[in-house]
């Protein structure tokens, strides 16, 4: 019997379904999108290593009368490496960006100048070759790794290790190796865009005005994180000659520090978009609503005579509230496999881990079915209260 | 107050309404409407009895009051004062949910437009009583069949009320209320929309299947040959009972 509200009004259950199924669509697209995108977030800041510490200057003191801001330089890497006991693998880096030419192709890349465990400290993997030795930064040989998009647009399908590129125009360089793709980031930059090279070698090419772009360190202990982390801090406090009361003009920052504002503006972001699908599936349950508001007025004629033969107010409540929950059921379901289709094409385009669980497409489902039994629920209750008597008058 | 009760020797069996000689009790009842900020009565206090098993006619020119008691005995309306017992049992004073299980159990209604449902068929229309009572989709479904063969329409369980003529409309409102196996027969004008001939086969099949199963009839038409398969004819005029004729008698209120 619940059945015939489906089928006596063909049209009009099809456009009221529709609109609680839109809602369930965008609650689970919306929800799936936000997540994926947390995910994409956290494993791009995972790539970086999830047990690493990383020394950064602070760009410059606000205050005109505090101590110019000294850069990372080779002896804050001698006096970390000297006297720390909780930090293993310490390796600065140098960045610029640079013009890269192998015969007439030409880019433009990220050039680091770094030591050899710098690949291994990132836990990338090499699709061809290897890295430079110790040896050859102590010579300042000119040796370069490629990442895997240097590659790509430089030699296409050759084979570059072996190769001799032009750094900046000027220096010849030697390719040892080729790093394996990383992919995209969820900004859209390409983690596959660095070249690699000996830190003497670019020091003696290029210079390095500023000092050192960062200094990456691995406690010895996983546990020892934030052992590391104070100690590395009191030990450039005293190469900076800072005192503990001064801003000091570094920060030495975890990854986790990183990641757990990245998680926090995600779930901001994932709470925001839950919350304009929660208002999409709120407009569904009110057309759920008007619907069977229709329907009692319709109706009115028939729940008279409902009454007068012996249906209870509750068993009158109970035929519209079935009514409004098999509408949102239908609905509901609809929606589920509209959301779930979206969520899965949104994470194939942006080619992120698919984000659809059990959770994120139920949880959805079900409470658009609520929304539909609370929404039914007014009218179910208009229907129960109707006087018999005047009900029957209705025709 | 004079009453007057007709024993027939059936007596109400179903439990949950304690047994008693009279099937309808009805005590000083008087019934307002608000129209405005006025009291209209309608009902100005009314007093009669009706036996288990008798049949009652309620006469009198519309706007006396008849439909308004009889929604009333049907417990589809509350008196504003008096007592009505049902089967010695006081109703005028149950809740909603409580009524409906009277109407449901012990009350059947036949009415004027015969109020079927005009999507379902006829044998749904029938076994909706029954939905309602909680009895199993086969067994009501066999049960309406069953009753709707015994009003003569054998061959009509699948036909929508739209399908159907006046008086096979009424055979099936008759069946639905009967199907439950009510006490009480509340028939409201249930010739009034149907030409001669329908009109007497109906009302001869409300005389046979109240002799079937003994229950109780109050019928409300202006109508005298009508009112005469009662036994009983309860006179109203301008919310009272005025004049009774039949078996015991003639009294006045």
């Amino acid at each position: 019997m619940a059945l015939q509200v489906l089928t006596r009004n063909p049209g009009r259950s099809a456009l009221t379904v529709l609109g609680l199924a839109i809602g369930v669509a965008a609650f689970i697209a919306m929800v799936s999108f936000g997540q994926g995108a947390r995910r994409s977030v956290l494993s791009q800041f995972e790539s970086l290593g999830a047990n690493i510490l990383r020394v950064r200057p602070r760009a410059s003191a606000n205050d005109a009368l505090a101590k110019a801001p000294r850069p990372l330089a080779e002896a804050d890497v001698v006096a970390l490496r000297r006297e720390s006991t909780a930090l293993g693998v310490i390796v600065p880096h140098v960045r610029r960006i640079v013009d890269l030419s192998h015969g007439s192709a030409r880019i433009r890349t990220v050039l680091l100048g770094t030591e050899p465990q710098y690949p291994a400290l990132h836990d990338w993997s090499f699709e061809l070759g290897g890295v430079f030795d110790e040896r050859d930064v102590a010579e300042g040989a000119k040796l370069c790794v490629l990442g895997a998009s240097p590659a790509r647009k430089l030699f296409g399908d050759d084979d570059p290790l072996g190769a001799t590129l032009i750094i900046a125009g000027r220096f010849p360089c030697r390719v040892v190796g080729v790093l394996a793709s990383k992919g995209r980031a969820m900004s859209g930059s390409d983690l596959d865009d660095v070249v690699l090279t000996p830190l003497r070698t670019f020091l003696l090419l290029l210079g390095a005005q500023d000092g050192y772009a960062s200094i990456e360190m691995r406690p010895t202990q996983p546990a020892w994180l934030e052992a590391a982390r104070s100690e590395a801090n009191q030990i450039l406090l005293r190469t900076h000659r800072l005192s503990a009361e001064e801003p000091p003009d570094f920060d030495v920052v975890s990854p986790d520090d990183v990641t757990r504002a990245a998680d926090q503006t995600s779930r901001i972001l994932t709470g925001l978009l839950a919350g304009i699908a929660a208002v999409s599936l709120l407009v569904g349950g009110i057309g759920i609503m008007n619907i069977q508001l229709v329907a009692v007025a319709e109706r009115t004629h028939e729940i008279g005579i409902r009454a007068a033969i012996g249906a209870a107010p509750a068993q009158i409540m109970k035929q519209f509230l079935v009514e409004s929950t098999v509408l949102a059921s239908v609905g509901a379901l609809a929606g589920m496999i509209m959301g779930g289709a979206t969520a899965q094409i949104v994470a194939r385009v942006m080619g992120w881990p698919s984000s659809i669980s059990l959770l994120t497409v139920i949880g959805p489902g079900l409470f658009g079915i609520a929304v539909g039994v609370v929404f039914g629920y007014i009218p179910a209750l208009r229907a129960a209260r109707l006087d018999p008597i005047q009900a029957l008058r209705r025709e | 107050m004079a009453q007057v009760i007709v024993s027939t020797g059936a007596a109400p069996t179903t439990s949950g309404v304690q047994p008693s000689r009279s099937m309808i009790e009805v005590r000083e009842v008087r019934k307002d409407y608000l129209d405005g900020s006025m009291h209209v009565p309608v009902l100005r206090g009314v007093d009669f009895n009706v036996a288990a098993g008798e049949a009652v006619a309620l006469l009198g020119p519309s706007g006396c009051g008849k439909s308004t008691l009889l929604n009333i005995l049907g417990c589809l309306d509350r008196p504003s004062s008096g007592i009505y017992r049902l089967a010695g049992q006081d109703v005028s004073h149950l809740s909603r949910e409580q009524e409906a299980w009277v109407r449901l159990h012990h009350i059947g209604f036949v009415f004027q437009s015969f109020h079927l449902i005009g999507h379902a068929t006829a044998l749904e229309n029938v076994a909706l009583p029954l939905y309602y009572a909680g009895v199993p989709r086969k067994q009501r479904e066999a049960l309406a069949a069953a009753i709707l063969q015994r009003v003569g329409l054998a061959g009509r369980l699948h036909h929508r009320p739209n399908q159907l003529s006046g008086g096979q409309r009424q055979r099936t409102a008759i069946a639905r209320a009967c199907v439950t196996k009510p006490k009480l027969l509340l028939a409201d004008e249930p010739t009034g929309a149907l030409d001669t001939q329908s009109g007497r086969e109906v009302l001869a099949l409300i005389s046979e299947l109240r002799e079937e199963t003994g229950m109780t009839l109050v019928i409300v038409t202006h109508d005298a040959s009508v009112a005469s398969i009662a036994e009983r004819r309860l006179e109203m005029s301008d919310g009272q009972i005025v004049a009774e004729h039949g078996s015991a008698g003639v009294q006045h209120a």
